[in-house]
């Protein structure tokens, strides 16, 4: 294989040099995190730097220093300048590193920032996901707690799902203490929620863009007209993704943020009212909602502190449930204190994935060549997000029609679906879960004979450290088969000068897919590249 | 002779209690026949409430309390204890228990006991013997211990959300409450509380999934992937039939339908109503048919044997095979009312136009709630002739049909076709018999020369002897809990003997003894001799249709061996050219054994193979492939993985009918 020829990324080589026609896409090894950046060739011959997210999950070993690495090389790579940045969307693993490599990031020119409508201050339902998204943070902030001070397994593994979000700091908890009094001050101290992390990094490159974003038409829309990159011809940029319409984004029980006023408790109020009155705290500041929350009227109580010495029925509680640890041995084992609890994980799992709907996903589109191909960056968008890109239609207007003589057949129109038949490049949503990338309406649709898929996942970490199904062994084995063989893993950099041929792909096809690859053959291997022509 | 009766001494005084008052039979005990949503409703009020018979005794006690159950009202996310019933008090006895009130806890606990009770009852007719809970384990310096549970405790208000399960380690069952949306029961008013603990079907349901337990508590390894869903299933069909039981619903209805009889559809809709109070329940019925989105009208789903190819997930599955046992029930009931038809017709079977007569009504509902109460039976005694470990859709039906065979020779109603044609129609078959015929659904007979060596490690009919319990339905708990451990331990004996190496031969077990230097993946003694465990020793005692009593000794006794997902890691273990570690997942194999206590013959031998590399296989592969595309299995662990590793011994404690529960609600969201 002549492949050491073709590659030659040296260490003094560490500008990115985007191709004469097409684009270069970037994709680096942040840990378990996405990080993307892209170069295109504007008009004059200059180099143009897109980057898509920069982050890695809070949990993996080592992330801020990697971070910094991969910070540095960034800004070697663009001499300092990113004509874009991409947020998708405020997941840790998506955006820490623009915190972690600040010293970089705070010294570069940046001029645009792309950020979904979601992110839109003056947007109503912006407004409302972000009010709910506290209210919910905040119950299983304390739910978490509540639950590693029980012992309960799954506060841990809640904790790395609210990893993902900000405004959460792990909780440690010093000692148990036996009595529930003690417990309920223990967890009322450790609890008070955090600054938020992401939130600060988004902050942050709000500060340093120099095209601040002001007007609710800077943020990204779907369906809003495709523009180009400054000073990019050739190069079109849709925004397929977060859908405007909200249910499709919730595609979850509804938490209607006006019931918080209200007699009438919806949803997960009631569990989120009680998961917070357990450490104290009452749910956004309504005394009475917990009260209001409970099954029974008052008067039927027995309140849980006031059991033991209860005249009539003190004794039979004490025999048949007992009261402090240690008290009675032989009922420990069937305590339910925890259990209830793990309702939490629903709460977590859904509020995961309505951020993860939120994803900004955008579709680059190379519109001289034929027909057209594009280049999917899906962010982590799931099931509701993706269903909605097939309802998208773009017309094309007379001054950037150039595009519409490519869509055979279509006059001038272009679909979402059209969209994803035509991609070349695949950014795998979610770094490769079974819920991030839809079937019959996503992968199945990419026929392109050209694509090439790239996963930004550490599986190693993911399955032995945190045990989660990253990547999926099954989509994996289909885009393995839908990409024949070109798949592209930030965990899998090559330590040697080629990647073996897999056995989907033909001697030819590989050839060719290795000529367009580059990678960092440095000893952090913080990269791998793939050239769209 | 006021004078003489002055005289009397006072040690005489209880003479008076010479006129014995009777044991009552029963106690009777309010509540809801389907849950409080119907009650709301005029013209379902009064189908709702129905008076529930359980076995009555002496001493129940606050909670309810008796000797199987206890209820313990403790609501930890409300930080609130509620004031236990006690059911014994006069003025409840006098009226048959509490109204039913959503809003007193204290009906909500009498309508727990009443219904887990009234399943318990229903487990025990047909096994005809005392039901034990499934021991606990408790590891006591590194030994496990089994301690006796005796009763199965009741939450029945322990969890803040749509959701109710039966939980394993704590041998509890745990019930949930939540505020109703106002879109998905449109009988609520919005904010107003559900509470799955009156939901008839969610408390027999998860009864069930502790009396299975208690019966099979290998019956939760996920081991293939119909393992969950038949415990799902069976859970679902006792909660169904149980419901069929209760002539009082199934009048109404047929009166209202007129029977509907050309195509049953009211059963199934009936089904279909029970299923729908709480939505997560609802799912198992789907199978049987579905409210048609057009018309609004209920619809039976034809059966499409394609079905359970597609299905692989386990409540799809679970649906599926209630949809199998509904049919069954739907064609003998169909034809055990033929006769009432045609004499309600003139012989035409046509019935005119109008109201049908108030006797049909009865006699149909009898009918439908003799049937059902058949199909219960039926679909409990089978739990008796399944394999003890890794038991499918197709064992499951072998067991139907053996366990019906042995109870009922003469098939005089075409039972046990009905159900073959059923489970043919919804494409479960068994992998290994060669046609759906009763004779070779039956299960395996050992040869002659099989019983001989049986007979020569039982020591005939006396020595039999030894290995039976004292066990019938009024037998302490207890004692036969101690007696049957003693059992066990006295079969152990046995089949670990040299002696008996052609018995565990005939049992299918494996008893090869390995030299003192060798390794492979079975786990074994420090002899080198596979590790066995007796199980269950356990009594069938029945009383047939035609008053036979058949008493059969059930025993249950499994092996283990170490699985790892690498096959070739596998391969070496089991050659020994690696020492065994901590495997990926504990592949079981075993026997069970059902001898006649008259002859010491053993009747069946239903085994699973510990040495078969196709069974090792299918799991490593069903364990891998993952039980779905769920957002749970990725973050918070899938039950079927995560179970074998626990069965691995690294000691997590796991409720896989929790998880399971909880996977089904994440699909609605």
């Amino acid at each position: 294989m002549p492949a050491k020829e073709i590659i030659a990324p040296t260490a003094t080589d560490t500008t990115l040099v985007p191709p004469a026609k097409g684009v270069a896409v970037r994709m680096y090894n942040t840990g378990f995190g996405d990080c993307f950046l892209l170069a295109f060739r504007s008009d004059t011959g200059e180099a143009r730097y897109v980057l898509i997210d920069c982050g890695v999950h809070q949990k993996w070993t080592g992330g801020k220093e990697r971070l910094m690495l991969v910070a540095s090389d960034i800004a070697k790579a663009t001499n300092n300048h990113l004509h874009v940045i991409a947020v998708t969307h405020e997941h840790t693993d998506h955006i820490s590193g623009f915190l972690q490599g600040e010293s970089s990031f705070g010294k570069m020119k940046i001029d645009n920032l792309w950020l979904a409508w979601t992110e839109d201050p003056s947007d109503p339902v912006a407004k409302q996901l972000k009010a709910q998204y506290g209210v919910k943070i905040r119950a299983l902030n304390a739910a978490v707690s509540r639950l590693k001070l029980a012992g309960n397994p799954l506060g841990e593994r809640l904790e790395g799902i609210l990893d993902f979000e900000p405004g959460l700091e792990s909780n440690q908890n010093s000692g148990q203490s036996p009595d529930h009094a003690d417990e309920n001050a223990a967890l009322a101290s450790t609890t008070s929620v955090s600054s938020g992390r992401n939130a600060n990094a988004l902050s942050a490159i709000r500060s340093w863009v120099d095209k601040k974003l002001e007007r609710p038409e800077d943020y990204r829309r779907p369906g809003e007209a495709p523009f180009s990159l400054p000073g990019v011809k050739g190069v079109k940029c849709y925004v397929l993704g977060p859908p405007k319409d909200i249910e499709s984004l919730k595609k979850l029980e509804g938490l209607n943020e006006t019931y918080l006023s209200h007699a009438a408790i919806d949803g997960d109020m009631a569990f989120m009212a009680a998961a917070s009155a357990a450490t104290g705290a009452a749910l956004s500041g309504d005394d009475d909602l917990f009260n209001r929350s409970n099954p029974f009227d008052k008067d039927l109580v027995i309140p849980e502190n006031k059991a033991k010495g209860h005249p009539k029925f003190g004794s039979f509680f004490a025999k048949h449930y007992g009261f402090s640890r240690g008290e009675k041995m032989d009922q420990e084992w069937r305590w339910i204190e925890s259990d209830w609890l793990e309702a939490a994980g629903q709460i977590a799992l859904s509020i995961n994935s309505m951020t993860n709907n939120t994803s900004l996903v955008l579709a680059f589109e190379l519109t001289e060549t034929n027909p057209p191909k594009v280049l999917l960056f899906a962010g982590d968008a799931q099931v509701g997000n993706w269903l909605s890109w097939q309802k998208l239609t773009w017309q094309q207007s007379v001054e950037t029609g150039t595009a519409g003589a490519a869509t055979d057949g279509a006059k001038g129109r272009v679909t979402g679906a059209d969209l994803i038949a035509r991609t070349v490049l695949y950014k795998v949503g979610h770094h490769g879960s079974r819920n991030a990338t839809l079937r019959e309406k996503g992968l199945e649709m990419m026929a392109s004979i050209e694509l090439v898929a790239l996963i930004p996942v550490d599986e190693k970490w993911a399955k032995d450290v945190m045990g989660w199904d990253h990547p999926d062994e099954k989509l994996t084995a289909r885009l393995m088969e839908m990409a024949r063989g070109r798949v592209l893993r930030s965990d899998r950099i090559p330590e040697s000068g080629s990647i073996s041929k897999p056995m989907e792909a033909t001697d030819k096809e590989w050839e060719s897919f290795q000529k367009r690859l580059q990678w960092d053959a440095g000893p952090e291997r913080l990269w791998i590249q793939y050239t769209v022509t | 002779m006021p004078e003489s009766c002055e005289k009397r001494p006072s040690s005489m005084m209880p003479q008076l209690d010479v006129v014995k008052t009777p044991i009552p039979p029963c106690r009777r005990l309010r509540a809801f026949a389907f849950d409080p949503i119907l009650s709301r409703q005029l013209e379902t009020y009064e189908v709702n409430l129905v008076t529930i018979e359980v076995p009555w005794e002496d001493d129940v006690d606050y909670g309810p309390t008796d000797s199987y159950l206890e209820v313990v009202d403790y609501d930890p996310a409300s930080q609130a204890f509620y004031a236990p019933v006690n059911l014994n008090e006069p003025k409840l006895l006098a009226q048959d228990g509490l109204p039913p009130s959503e809003g007193n806890p204290q009906f909500h606990q009498q309508m727990v006991y009443a219904v887990a009770r009234k399943t318990i009852d229903h487990f025990e007719q047909a096994l005809g013997r005392r039901a034990l809970w499934s021991s606990r384990h408790t590891l006591v310096n590194g030994i496990y211990e089994e301690e006796y549970v005796e009763r199965l405790r009741i939450y029945p208000h322990a969890l803040r959300e749509a959701n109710a399960y039966y939980s394993s380690a704590k041998k509890a069952l745990l019930f949930g409450y939540f505020p109703a949306s106002s879109t998905k029961y449109s009988q609520d008013m919005p904010g107003e509380t559900v509470f799955a603990c009156l939901s008839h079907d969610i408390v027999a349901h998860e009864t069930t999934h502790a009396l299975i337990d208690g019966l099979h508590p290998r019956f939760m390894e996920p081991s293939n992937m119909d393992v969950l869903a038949l415990h799902e299933a069976l859970a679902d069909v006792v909660a169904l039939f149980q419901h069929f039981t209760y002539p009082g619903v199934l009048k109404n209805q047929i009166a209202r339908t007129r029977g509907n009889l050309q195509d049953q559809s009211f059963l199934g809709e009936l089904a279909f109503q029970f299923g729908q109070a709480l939505g997560q329940y609802g799912a198992l019925r789907s199978a049987i048919g579905d409210i048609d989105p057009q018309t609004k009208k209920w619809t039976a789903k034809l059966p499409d044997p394609g079905d359970i190819l597609q299905a692989n997930e386990p409540h799809d599955r679970g649906a599926i095979f209630v949809a199998a046992v509904f049919d069954a029930f739907l064609t003998i009931y169909k034809s055990r009312i033929q006769d009432l038809l045609r004499l309600a017709t003139a012989g035409t079977g046509i019935l005119n136009p109008g109201e049908i007569s108030s006797d049909l009504v009865e006699r149909l509902a009898e009918e439908a709630a003799k049937t059902s109460g058949h199909i219960l039976n039926i679909c409990i005694r089978a739990l008796d002739y399944c394999p003890p470990v890794d038991t499918d859709f197709g064992d499951y039906l072998r067991a139907l049909i053996t366990a019906d065979e042995s109870l009922v020779t003469y098939d005089s109603q075409n039972y046990r076709l009905a159900i073959i044609d059923a489970f043919r129609r919804r494409g479960i078959y068994p992998h290994d018999v060669r046609n759906l015929s009763v004779e070779s659904l039956l299960w395996h007979e050992p040869t002659e020369i099989e019983q001989k060596e049986f007979e020569l490690l039982f020591h005939g009919p006396d020595g039999l002897q030894k290995l039976f319990p004292r066990w019938n339905r009024g037998s302490d708990p207890e004692k036969v809990f101690l007696q049957t451990r003693e059992c066990r331990r006295t079969l152990h004996q046995w089949f670990m003997d040299p002696g008996a190496l052609a018995a565990a031969e005939a049992a299918h077990l494996q008893m090869d003894k390995l030299d003192k230097n060798k390794t492979d993946a079975v786990y074994r003694d420090k002899d080198g001799l596979p590790e066995l465990e007796v199980h269950s020793i356990r009594p069938a005692r029945r009383i047939g249709p035609g008053g036979q009593t058949v008493t059969e000794l059930v025993i249950e006794m499994t092996q283990r061996r170490r699985g790892y997902y690498d096959a070739e890691k596998q391969r070496k273990v089991e050659s020994g050219e690696l020492a065994p570690m901590e495997p990926d997942f504990v592949f079981r194999g075993g026997c069970t054994l059902l001898v006649d206590l008259e002859t010491a013959r053993v009747r069946y031998c239903i085994y699973k193979d510990l040495s078969s590399q196709n069974r090792i296989e299918r799991m490593r592969k069903y364990l891998q492939s993952g039980s779905g595309p769920s957002l749970q299995a990725t973050y918070l662990g899938d039950p079927g993985k995560e179970f074998s590793q626990f069965n691995g011994e690294q000691g997590l404690i796991l409720e896989p009918i929790a998880s399971l529960h909880r996977l089904r609600r994440e699909e609605e969201m």
